[in-house]
């Protein structure tokens, strides 16, 4: 089952990130998710 | 000679050229995306799934190729990124090596107000939703995307980009001038960059050139806010890769753009430290603006400007790197060649300040040539020597 966005966009996905960041399990190690710590909506965007 | 002593000849008289502390010779720049790999004779995308294979091959020219300074060397993006989320602007053309950008702009020419009013806020909750509409649609999809993104940035970055710098220090050194980490948007190439596009950008430089300003005010005070919060760091080098500047009137350069860029130099140059900026395009209409700043505070890469022209308007002002014509060494002889570069370090050296680089970055298999490879071995050698 799919989830949309409750709130606005912004907190919507800063929660995916701070997930991602919490992610115990994902074997991206710490310090290698810099992505998620910088301005990651405009990053998304100059993608 | 140990790769310890090399380093230590290079980076030294690299240093000395940028301080006007009496180089030996006029060192040699990189500037480049991924064409060294065309000199083994690979595709960029035959190698870059292996870090060890794709650093090898952006490095093995330089076992032939006399090079000092590295301002860029490699891609800042894998290509398998438009397979895990698209659009993307960036990948690499059919020949597997020249990198493409085709820009996207997002937004319309009447919500200038919406972003003056709030940049971040525009971004998420307006313009990530059209370039991005399933990402808000379904968020175990919006999660796995960006975690993959996430991967992806981290590898190309990482393994890839700051792993080609590493090992062209260590075992050939080569010192990496730019720190890409603390690269400076001007607000107005942010609108070029992020929003507008090309032709946008320029259109409402024209017609509502009050709302771009005001767009502008805003992203000094929120976008590039975390700038002036960042403590300057003496070396490596904060860059700016600059867009639109070239194509401004000089008289809105000195009033809308300028006024941003000097403010950056000013608080880097106040902290100790240097910027590069890569001048794109021609600056010849504006250089004297960089007589408002510290002396010798920019390391101006010239693109289509003339080196003994801005040597003359800048050489006692400012450090200057480029000067060889990438576009001459596709069809000219070796004496020919060396003709160009006695000519180059002629004019560029005196004085002090100099490095030598070409004009345009090498992007293509042809870009890296057995000319330009001549080239730079006879620009270190006819140096050394005058």
């Amino acid at each position: 089952m799919t989830e949309t966005v409750k709130g606005t966009n912004a907190e919507y996905l800063q929660s995916i990130y701070q997930e991602l960041i919490n992610d115990p399990d994902w074997e991206l190690p710490m310090e290698l998710r810099f992505f998620l710590f910088g301005d990651v909506n405009w990053d998304l965007l100059y993608l | 000679m140990d790769k310890a002593e090399l380093f230590k000849l290079k980076n030294g008289n690299l240093m000395k050229a940028i301080h006007r502390g009496g180089a030996d010779y006029v060192p040699t720049m990189v500037a480049s995306s991924c064409a060294q790999v065309a000199y083994t004779g690979q595709k960029v995308t035959d190698v870059i799934g292996d870090p060890a294979a794709y650093i090898k091959a952006m490095t093995d020219v330089y076992q032939v190729m006399w090079c000092d300074g590295n301002t860029f060397a490699g891609t800042l993006f894998h290509d398998g990124i438009e397979n895990i989320i698209s659009p993307v602007q960036n990948f690499f053309g059919p020949d597997g090596i020249t990198p493409e950008h085709v820009q996207l702009s997002y937004m319309k020419e009447d919500e200038y107000d919406e972003l003056a009013q709030d940049p971040n806020a525009f971004v998420s909750e307006v313009l990530l939703p059209r370039k991005y509409p399933r990402l808000f649609e379904d968020r175990e999809y919006a999660k796995e995307t960006i975690r993959k993104v996430a991967e992806n940035k981290a590898y190309a970055l990482g393994a890839l980009f700051m792993g080609t710098g590493q090992v062209m220090q260590e075992e050939y050194g080569i010192t990496t001038i730019c720190n890409f980490g603390g690269v400076f948007m001007n607000p107005v190439d942010v609108i070029f960059d992020y929003f507008r596009g090309f032709k946008g950008s320029l259109i409402d430089l024209r017609r509502q050139p009050e709302k771009v300003k005001a767009a502008c005010a805003s992203l000094r005070k929120t976008f590039n806010a975390h700038t002036y919060a960042t403590p300057v760091v003496e070396f490596p080098y904060p860059c700016h890769m600059t867009h639109i500047a070239p194509y401004m009137k000089p008289k809105q350069f000195m009033e809308i753009y300028w006024p941003y860029e000097k403010e950056w130099i000013d608080y880097i140059s106040g902290g100790g430290g240097k910027v590069w900026i890569m001048c794109e395009g021609s600056w010849k209409n504006v250089f004297d603006a960089f007589k408002e700043v510290q002396k010798d505070s920019c390391i101006l890469h010239l693109d289509d400007d003339d080196l003994a022209e801005t040597k003359k308007t800048l050489g006692d002002y400012q450090i200057l790197e480029g000067g060889l014509k990438l576009g001459s060494l596709y069809i000219k002889s070796e004496e020919e060649v060396k003709d160009e570069v006695r000519k180059v370090i002629d004019t560029g050296a005196p004085g002090e300040g100099f490095l030598l680089c070409t004009d345009k970055a090498w992007l293509s298999a042809t870009d890296m040539s057995q000319n330009l490879i001549k080239a730079y071995n006879f620009a270190h050698e006819y140096s050394s020597k005058h």
